[in-house]
């Protein structure tokens, strides 16, 4: 026979029954479980870690003031970042914040501090105008306006845009990991060791460090770590937000700031050659990606 | 990025040094090696050191940061007696004049290529696509001081660079390709700038091209340099950077009297900085002497003056240094990143995730629990997917981005249901059952807020399988709703219903439309759910405004 019924289970009447053997040579029914996306397994990874690590996570607007997305972090209102080719500009406009005053004049001469400023002009129109966010940095200056008093330590994972045409290796949209540490003493030294704690939790042993550029940090670093098959890869960027950028809200202690592209990690991790196969979901790719993943693996290939 | 091209031969005898030396120390003064090739290397440089966008410049910093040769590089201008006016006209145009004149250059064809490729660089970083300071240089030789920059009129002609014939300005602008390129810095005007010499022949017409007449070539001696611009310390700073790369090219600089100013003095500035903020900004116990020393790499002199200070000499061709923590990044380079001792930070606090992403949590718990597949599609989206596709009516808070790439991105998604029903348009090869859901990111008008969204194709999937997907949504997520007849285009008539909260609709659920099955390529049926997060309690309210 083949299924038992309740009846016979119940009665004993089982004990009287051929039972009919079945074959291990006829495989298994495929089945698929409901998963979480292996892409958001990985954010999900990095959230961990950084709550481990004692950060808090912070969550905003995909829609932000090109006064929060640039002016405030300093980028100069000439910027090519600021232009229609490079943002995804917006018809709407905001009003500008209380204390915006001291932005402004931090940009034109420097305000109550030994920097010069960018000079030239400064207009308020260009800062209240819309765009979608290209940094979570927006998120993070504000948060740091809301608190600040040390200590402070917040990260945040979040969409952000760049005007790119797409293609394997770029989209116009993606992940950014972000944080800052904003603390009494706090120095450079400290943000290295950050780093390395944090892609080292991630699996990547060895991280060296090379100058960098940001409109917004100062020094400034990127970050590289080392792959099998790649070599050193680069793996976002971090600094000490520039006096410019904290002075104008009272914020009078050292911040540490760090980004890191996350689709880069998730495309070592699992072996992906076209960014787009993140976001355009191949649901055999989801069904055939393993949930458990050997902690301290990266899948590198050329 | 600005991608510089250093040849070897030239690069070397600057700098006194062999290839692979430079090469392995460049990368830890700040640049990305691009390509090395077999007798030059492509290296991108940050767009805050326009100094380094030349060999001259390359060579100069790196001869410091070898320890080479340290401290700052002199620079003697002695006056050539040569004067240059500029018309009050000009004001409202293109005000800033800045000029120079280099004596007794040689330039081979890598210096003229070096000196080529550091003028378009500078366009780019410091003058913004030639809008805030263009730079020209001339064969002073073919024209005769004293010069003059002028408001002209736009039908004045002369022979553009590359051309035999003359055009007048109006005609550079319509056909010449540097003309068509850079039009719409000048076109508002009602008149343009305009650089002639005494005999009234034209040199340039900044910022758009230079006559033919004073061609740069590898005979030139003595050259006529002129940046004009909108911004007058990004001229000047331009200046700077092209007479110190000509200096140490060989040339002898001489200035000129400008409305009495002898432009340009290439002297450094002078900042006072504290060592004791240096340390505690890197972490490092630099003392006066100690920093003055890593200073003294970079090309700056710098000596203590007192027990904490010390007086910094920045040299002029430096656009970055506008913060005495610029000067202590220079520090910290000099001093090695690789030699940081790296160390965890004290600070001791207490992480908590954010309730949005906790509910989010929750929601790929239940969708897993239910046998759903997560997918995490774009953002960005079109008004075809979001609504045509769907039936739906635009929302009138959809919010358009003004130059989309193209036009499958125009707007920001304002929910998630159109795009798993496109994601499953993507997979109408795979197997089914196919269960997807997403949470995540939608907007209305600025606001940005969660929802979630499921879908289910398979040849049984109907009304009850959506209703029970809705019921457990809710359930799960402690949200207490009644449902009523919903008036849903995308959904079957009599098969859908409206989940209600509160008092206000936040969301619906039922069986996808056939009209939109094949919209979007669909042979089965789709039962669908999807709901607004901000009805799951304590979902954080104020968040998400810009």
């Amino acid at each position: 026979m083949g299924t038992l019924s309740r009846e016979q289970i119940k009665s004993g009447a089982w004990k009287d029954l051929r039972i009919r053997r079945y074959s291990l040579e006829t495989l298994p029914r495929k089945v698929f479980p409901g998963k979480v996306h292996p892409y958001q397994r990985i954010l999900d990874e990095m959230r961990q870690i950084l709550l481990e690590m004692g950060f808090s996570e912070i969550y905003g607007g995909l829609a932000q003031s090109s006064f929060w997305n640039f002016d405030a972090l300093f980028q100069p209102q000439d910027h090519p970042a600021r232009e229609m080719q490079d943002t995804f500009f917006l018809k709407e406009t905001v009003s500008l914040p209380a204390g915006f005053e001291r932005v402004r004049d931090m940009h034109l001469h420097g305000g109550t501090t030994s920097s010069t400023g960018w000079g030239g002009q400064w207009n308020r129109e260009k800062a209240e105008q819309c765009v979608l966010r290209t940094h979570t940095t927006s998120l993070s200056i504000q948060h740091l306006v809301a608190h600040p008093e040390p200590p402070v330590k917040v990260f945040c994972i979040g969409r952000v845009y760049r005007r790119e045409s797409i293609d394997a290796t770029h989209l116009a949209e993606f992940e950014q990991l972000e944080g800052i540490v904003m603390d009494r003493d706090v120095t450079f030294r400290h943000l290295l060791g950050f780093l390395k704690e944090f892609y080292g939790r991630m699996g990547f042993e060895d991280v060296r460090f090379r100058p960098g550029y940001f409109p917004y940090t100062e020094p400034s670093v990127e970050p590289e770590v080392y792959v099998d098959g790649l070599g050193w890869v680069e793996m976002g960027g971090a600094g000490i937000f520039r006096e410019e950028v904290r002075a104008p809200w009272g914020v009078t202690h050292p911040v540490l700031a760090w980004g890191l592209g996350v689709s880069r990690v998730a495309m070592l991790r699992l072996g992906l050659k076209d960014l787009r196969q993140l976001y355009r979901t191949d649901i055999d790719f989801v069904r055939e990606t393993p949930l458990w993943h050997q902690p301290g693996k990266t899948r590198g290939g050329a | 990025m600005a991608v510089i091209t250093l040849y070897y031969r030239y690069l070397e005898r600057l700098v006194g040094s062999d290839r692979e030396t430079i090469l392995a120390r460049l990368p830890m003064i700040g640049s990305d090696i691009e390509r090395v090739e077999e007798d030059h290397v492509d290296v991108e440089f940050f767009p805050s050191r326009p100094d380094l966008f030349s060999v001259e410049g390359v060579a100069r910093a790196m001869r410091g940061f070898l320890g080479l040769e340290t401290g700052l590089p002199q620079y003697h201008v002695t006056p050539s007696g040569i004067s240059f006016s500029v018309d009050p006209g000009l004001a409202s145009i293109r005000p800033y004049l800045g000029t120079a004149v280099i004596r007794g250059i040689q330039l081979d064809e890598e210096a003229i290529l070096s000196l080529m490729g550091l003028q378009e660089a500078l366009h780019w970083a410091l003058g913004r696509g030639r809008s805030k300071v263009a730079i020209g240089i001339h064969d002073l030789d073919r024209v005769t001081p004293p010069f003059r920059y002028i408001a002209e009129e736009r039908t004045r002609a002369f022979v553009p660079l590359d051309y035999e014939r003359e055009m007048t300005m109006e005609e550079i602008l319509d056909e010449h390709p540097k003309g068509r390129a850079y039009a719409d810095i000048v076109r508002g005007f009602p008149k343009f700038p305009l650089i002639v010499d005494a005999c009234n022949q034209v040199l340039s017409f900044p910022p758009i091209i230079n006559g033919e007449l004073t061609r740069v070539t590898g005979e030139s001696r003595n050259l006529l340099l002129d940046t004009t611009g909108t911004d007058e310390r990004a001229v000047m700073t331009a200046v700077n950077i092209i007479c110190t790369a000509l200096a140490d090219a060989g040339g002898r600089i001489e200035s000129v009297d400008v409305a009495g100013n002898h432009i340009p003095t290439l002297a450094p500035s002078t900042r006072l900085v504290s060592a004791r903020e240096c340390s505690a900004l890197l972490g490092a116990d630099l003392t006066p002497a100690g920093l003055s020393l890593l200073l003294g790499k970079m090309r700056f002199s710098a000596e203590p003056a007192g027990d904490d200070k010390v007086r910094v000499m920045v040299p002029c061709y430096r656009a970055d240094i506008m913060h005495d923590w610029d000067i202590f990044e220079d520090a910290a380079i000099a001093y090695g990143y690789e030699n940081f001792r790296a160390e965890l930070p004290p600070t001791f606090t207490i992480g908590r995730a954010h309730p949005v992403m906790i509910v989010a949590s929750a929601v790929r718990s239940l969708g897993s629990g239910l046998g759903y597949q997560e997918v995490i599609p774009f953002t960005l989206t079109s008004e075809k997917v979001m609504y045509g596709k769907m039936q739906r009516p635009v929302a009138p808070e959809t919010l358009s981005v003004l130059h989309p790439i193209s036009e499958e991105n125009t707007i920001v998604r304002t929910g998630l249901l159109p795009l798993l029903i496109e994601t499953l348009q993507f997979n109408r090869h795979r197997e089914l059952p196919q269960r997807l859901f997403a949470v995540g990111d939608v907007v209305r008008g600025l606001l940005t807020f969660q929802k979630a969204a499921f879908v289910s194709l398979h040849p049984a999937a109907d009304f009850s399988e959506a209703y029970a997907v809705a019921d457990a949504m809710c359930r799960e997520l402690s949200i207490p709703y009644t449902s009523e007849e919903s008036e849903d285009p995308a959904f079957i008539g009599g098969r859908r219903g409206s989940i209600v909260a509160a008092g206000r609709p936040i969301g619906v659920f039922g069986e996808i439309h056939p009209a939109v099955l094949n919209a979007f390529e669909l042979e089965h049926p789709v039962a669908a759910v999807e709901i607004d997060l901000t009805a799951v309690p304590g979902y954080p309210a104020g968040l998400g405004t810009p």
